[in-house]
């Protein structure tokens, strides 16, 4: 019953998700294609990429946005102030630019004057450490993050050893899969509980982000796990992880791997250069992996939205018209980056799992044989 | 180009909101998740291994049950077999003790009739001496001449004889 249920829900939340962000984006759009022709690819990479602001919905005319606050560090001076700021023809404030357009489109930049008295940007650049967008709904879903195991927590400590109930039980098998089938399975169980909380983190922690972007309203929706600083970070962290807790064995079996014939190695090391390009290739891969495809999913989804726009600016009939085509791609698209989230999450895991294996020896095989 | 570009902004606030996350969720959310499962596990390994336990009484139980039906059974064929036998004994003894009865009985009715019989033909031959002495005595009053009339007289007498 409860999976039934389940099911219900989601596919309820996919049409859901799917018309969602059908009507948002027409809200929005419509306006602007009134006024100008109608850029898909401009649309797609505005709602790709990190803002300053938050864009809600267009009401009666008029833009509803969240003002997310700028944080600048520029000449060893710290300057915080709302992005509402910017909401002025030139976008400036003070003598920082919100740029428009090209070079520098959605960046921060500095306007200084020249002995002529002609404005021009800056060669130095402020650090930007505003709190945008992405790392809004990163807050967002890490909140949700915490709410959920603050429920999880309750449930396991009113429950006891019973079976889970509530949120747990709806928890507790994708956890168990994480463990034992990611986890476990690669590091082995002594291994494998010393580095279950850092990749039970990195797991939630994507699967939310992944989920929580496909939700096409406020606060939801932004591409979090699309963003490439955010998949970086997380690369990083597994690639910090990795190299502090490798064996010697790993590098000997690196760097001088005894099964590659010698005049691999040398007198030209050619095998060793691969290798070192391996080790930093993997996290690179982690990194681009996560982001292009959750770039792509959302890139896809906002490509089939764009169609009823693309026709509606030719005509509101034909417009109309191509709506059914677009809510059944739109739902296709949706439920395949619903399931999209759960692959990228495990794959990102069971990745992470597998690299720091190769860096500790392989631990899971070593149980095994013994 | 902007897309693939890391920010330094969004780097540094994922670094620490993930962090965060991290250290939070494994100061707090992960021990007790982690010991529930520990515990459940060893609940139900525990109680598996109980079962087991429970299962191997069971059959050691219905085992002694068993031997002690068997046991039982032959103990109560014992009995029987006993009962039956010492029936048997009482009737026999029973039947030898009547048949001794009977035969002493037989033997002092015997001994009682032999008795009665000897008293008997001790007074047969007291009253045939006597009658013998009466018939000498009045044959020897006759006259004991005539043949015929002796033998007349002693079958007369005889006759008169009362035994």
């Amino acid at each position: 019953m409860r999976g039934l249920l389940l099911k219900i829900f989601l596919i309820l939340a996919c049409a859901f998700a799917a018309m969602g962000s059908l009507s948002a984006q027409r809200n929005t759009e419509e306006a602007v294609a009134e006024h100008e022709s109608f850029n898909a690819g401009e649309l797609i990479l505005d709602h790709v990429t990190d803002k300053h602001s938050w864009h809600i919905c267009d009401w009666k005319g008029k833009k509803i946005e969240l003002h997310l606050p700028v944080i600048l560090i520029y000449q060893g001076k710290l300057h915080v102030f709302s992005s509402a700021r910017f909401e002025n023809p030139q976008h400036t404030y003070k003598n920082f630019q919100l740029r428009k357009e090209d070079p520098h489109k959605g960046k921060i930049i500095v306007l200084e004057a020249d002995e002529a008295g002609i404005t021009h940007i800056a060669a130095k650049k402020p650090l930007d450490f505003s709190i945008t967008k992405t790392v809004f709904g990163l807050m967002v879903s890490c909140v949700i993050i915490l709410i959920l195991f603050f429920f999880i927590v309750r449930s396991y400590k009113k429950n006891g050893e019973n079976a889970p109930k509530g949120v747990a039980a709806l928890f507790e098998p994708i956890y168990l899969f994480v463990r034992n089938d990611v986890i476990y399975a690669s590091l082995g169980k002594k291994q494998g509980d010393k580095f279950l909380p850092y990749m039970a983190t990195l797991f939630f922690f994507i699967l939310l982000g992944n989920l929580l972007g496909i939700v096409p309203f406020f606060p939801f929706g932004a591409n979090v796990t699309g963003n490439i600083s955010v998949t970086f970070v997380l690369a990083f962290l597994t690639y910090l992880i990795t190299m502090g807790y490798s064996t010697k064995k790993f590098w000997a079996h690196a760097f001088n791997n005894p099964a590659i014939p010698m005049w691999m190695k040398f007198p030209l090391p050619l095998m060793p250069l691969i290798e070192a390009m391996e080790i930093i290739t993997k996290p690179f891969v982690l990194m681009i992996r996560l982001f292009a495809n959750m770039t792509a999913g959302h890139i896809i989804i906002l490509g089939f939205v764009s169609l009823v726009l693309i026709f509606g600016a030719i005509g509101t009939a034909l417009g109309f018209m191509v709506s059914p085509l677009t809510i059944v791609f739109g739902l296709f698209a949706d439920a395949l980056e619903l399931l999209v989230s759960f692959i990228q999450a495990y794959i990102f895991t069971t990745l992470s799992c597998s690299y720091l294996a190769d860096a500790l020896g392989h631990p899971a095989e070593e149980t095994h044989s013994h | 180009m902007e897309l693939v570009m890391p920010g330094i902004g969004v780097l540094f606030w994922t670094c620490l909101i993930f962090l965060l996350l991290f250290f939070m969720l494994k100061k707090w959310a992960f021990p007790v998740i982690n010991g529930m499962l520990k515990k459940r596990e060893e609940k139900i390994s525990t109680a598996l291994n109980q079962a087991e336990a429970t299962r191997a009484e069971m059959e050691r139980i219905q085992e002694e049950n068993k031997t002690m039906m068997a046991q039982a059974r032959t103990e109560r064929e014992k009995i029987l077999e006993e009962a039956v036998q010492i029936r048997r004994q009482i009737e026999e003894e029973s039947r030898d003790k009547a048949k001794a009865e009977y035969e002493r009985m037989m033997l002092s009715a015997k001994n009682d009739i032999e008795r009665e019989r000897r008293m008997a033909v001790e007074e047969i031959k007291n009253q045939v001496a006597s009658v013998a002495l009466d018939v000498a005595e009045k044959v020897l009053g006759t006259e004991l001449s005539d043949q015929e009339r002796r033998q007349a007289l002693i079958e007369k007498e005889l006759k008169n004889v009362k035994l």
